[in-house]
């Protein structure tokens, strides 16, 4: 786009070495970078060392889409004078969508996205992310839960049986 | 973070960020049950926490049973938690997790019961709540 090569770059650079070129604006959808930007105006080269590559450019991904969905609603707005609801829906949906597609993700990305989005401070991914692990644990066992989450049990049996007993009520097998 | 080549992240995921997730779980047996998960989910969700809950619906048909009888909003459906200690009381309202329950003795007692926790608080002077169980309706109508 011709107004992007009038826009300040900023470099992003993965744990592993790897250089992220995005707009300013990309880069601010990062509360922890917009932070950064604004204590230090000149800064351009940013080392995240907490993120490796294949999140970094998912969460830049996310960053991306979710601006040009900002940016399509704006233009919209300025060009009819109002914005139209229906127009505004339909957008809101298809970003649902996206959203909805972009978490086909298996566990350990997801595990990864979310200490990224809670490093970064991307509020709309967090939220994302969480829910969508949240939905996964919704009606499961805790052996399911661990099942999917590949967690380890590292309750003692007594500890176990202290839940279970304290709330039996909880794991009772449904129907 | 795999350590030895067994993937442990999500076993390792800071304790705020797993209870973040716990607050998007709007039914309680969730809540309860990722507790029994491991040591870490065991410490960082509280089944008493603050974050919304859907609330249940109690029960008032006792019919001397040492069920309590709840529906779940969240599940859809209606659960059960065995408490034989109130099997021989009646519950005139619910507010704040606890039971408002009338013990059918002579002379008639009153406590507060919460059954996910199974703390019960034995109600000093039960002349004193004649005021506010004149406040029925309004109890009756609280969510639990």
């Amino acid at each position: 786009m011709a107004r992007s090569s009038t826009e300040n770059m900023i470099t992003l650079m993965s744990s592993d070495g790897e250089e992220f070129m995005v707009t300013e604006k990309v880069a601010r959808e990062c509360t922890t970078i917009r932070n950064m930007l604004e204590d230090d105006c000149v800064i351009t080269n940013i080392p995240l060392p907490n993120v490796t590559s294949d999140i970094l450019s998912m969460v830049i991904e996310y960053c991306m889409e979710h601006v040009a969905a900002a940016e399509k609603a704006a233009a919209e707005t300025a060009e009819k004078g109002s914005s139209s609801a229906p127009a505004a829906a339909k957008a809101n949906k298809d970003l649902e969508e996206w959203d909805k597609a972009f978490m086909n993700v298996d566990v350990y990305t997801l595990c990864d996205l979310i200490l990224a989005a809670n490093y970064l401070n991307v509020s709309g991914l967090l939220d994302l992310t969480i829910q969508t692990a949240a939905n996964l644990i919704k009606g499961k066992s805790p052996e399911q839960i661990r099942k999917t989450f590949h967690i380890q049990n590292d309750l003692s049996l007594e500890e176990e049986e202290k839940i279970r007993s304290q709330t039996p009520w909880a794991f009772e097998k449904s129907e | 973070m795999a350590a030895g080549g067994v993937p442990r992240q999500w076993s390792s995921l800071p304790s705020d960020l797993i209870h973040l997730i716990s607050t998007k779980l709007h039914d309680l047996s969730d809540r309860v049950r990722i507790r029994a998960v491991c040591k870490i989910w065991k410490s960082s969700v509280s089944i008493s926490d603050p974050s919304p809950c859907l609330p249940w619906f109690v029960s008032c048909d006792r019919d001397n049973t040492d069920e309590i009888v709840y529906y779940s909003l969240s599940a859809k459906k209606t659960c059960k938690i065995h408490c034989p200690q109130q099997r021989n009381s009646f519950f005139r309202g619910t507010a704040g997790g606890f039971i408002l329950s009338c013990q059918d003795s002579s002379p008639r007692s009153f406590s507060l019961f919460n059954p996910l926790t199974g703390l019960e608080i034995s109600v000093p002077n039960p002349k004193e709540f004649g005021d506010f169980l004149s406040c029925q309706t309004h109890f009756r109508r609280t969510w639990w």
